[in-house]
């Protein structure tokens, strides 16, 4: 197996998946850079630093799956919250369908193999 | 904010090197991307409650990640969807600011190409490209035909003078004296708004390709 090509495949995967899990957290509730960064980095392996999250987050909302407002915090300076648009909410449902159909699928044939 | 620590020293050329590292990107989402990495940096060191140690704030800085990753991530290439779809950006569409600037004296089809090129494109957004277009239509060419033609035709009329009656003197009406100099100011207006459109699309391509 080469380590580079082991890398790639999973930097690809990782950011289609991050970028889903994002909604999937704003489908709950509106949340900001900072803690959507936190959550996911601390799920484990989401994300490569918690850096990643702002040019996602910025990607998300170009192509309209998010939105954003300024809200007034106790703690310090207004912060930008990030809110699931219907266009977001549309793009979660379709991944969860389609990433659970490919995880089982993917699952299947490595546990076929492994019983062969 | 000007750096008064040693970890605000740290803080800063994190924050520089992840601008050297985005630097291929419009100015207006390199700045948006360092702006949003550095109230998160802020907003860590406030909660870490030692915000000027410069080990916390080192582990804070590692937990964010390597500046190289973040712009990794910021110019990873997308496919194209929505209104960016289609029609790669390959070295052709850079002429396309400069064709639709001179391109319609060439008997407006030098504009027309521009604008094929420019719609076609996937290196600009949908906003850019109206402006580009819109901001005016045939360009260089289009205004000196809309505007300085009449410009140039009321300055003849008016400086015409009409002789009047048999016998008496031939009285100039010097009619709309005004008319023409206005006519070049909002020429010149208008050449200055279809500089700044040339101007914008250059500013605002964005490359996609590493």
């Amino acid at each position: 197996m080469v380590a580079g090509d082991e890398g790639v495949w999973l930097a690809q995967l990782r950011r289609g998946a991050a970028e889903h899990c994002v909604l999937a957290v704003l489908r709950h509730h509106d949340s900001y850079g900072f803690e959507l960064a936190r959550t996911l980095a601390d799920a484990g392996g989401l994300v490569a630093g918690e850096g990643t999250i702002y040019p996602l987050l910025a990607r998300l909302r170009r192509r309209g799956l998010v939105d954003t407002t300024w809200r007034e915090s106790v703690e310090g300076p207004p912060r930008k919250y990030y809110r699931l648009t219907a266009a977001g909410e549309a793009a979660l449902s379709a991944f969860s369908v389609e990433w659970r159909r490919f995880r089982d699928a993917v699952d299947d044939v490595l546990d076929e193999g492994g019983q062969q | 904010m000007k750096p008064r620590t040693a970890a605000d020293r740290q803080v800063r050329s994190y924050l520089r090197a992840l601008e050297v590292h985005l630097g291929p990107l419009p100015v207006h989402r390199r700045r948006q991307l360092v702006a949003d990495v550095a109230d998160h940096i802020a907003e860590a060191r406030d909660g870490s409650g030692a915000a000027d140690d410069p080990a916390t704030v080192r582990a804070i800085l590692e937990r964010v990640g390597d500046p190289a990753d973040i712009a990794a991530e910021t110019l990873a290439v997308e496919p194209p969807r929505g209104e960016v779809a289609g029609g790669a950006s390959g070295r052709g569409d850079a002429w396309a600011p400069w064709l639709l600037l001179l391109g319609g004296f060439a008997l407006g089809i030098g504009w027309v190409v521009g604008a094929v090129l420019l719609l076609g494109s996937s290196a600009w957004r949908a906003r850019d490209k109206a402006i580009g277009l819109l901001l005016w239509p045939f360009g260089l060419a289009g205004i000196l035909f809309l505007l300085g033609l009449p410009a140039a035709s009321t300055a003849s009329t008016a400086s015409g003078c009409s002789s009047v009656g048999p016998g008496s003197a031939t009285a100039c009406t010097p009619s709309a004296h005004g008319a023409p100099v206005l006519g070049l100011v909002v020429l010149a207006a208008v050449v200055v708004v279809q500089a700044a459109s040339t101007w914008w699309l250059l500013r605002t391509r964005h490359s996609a390709r590493w």
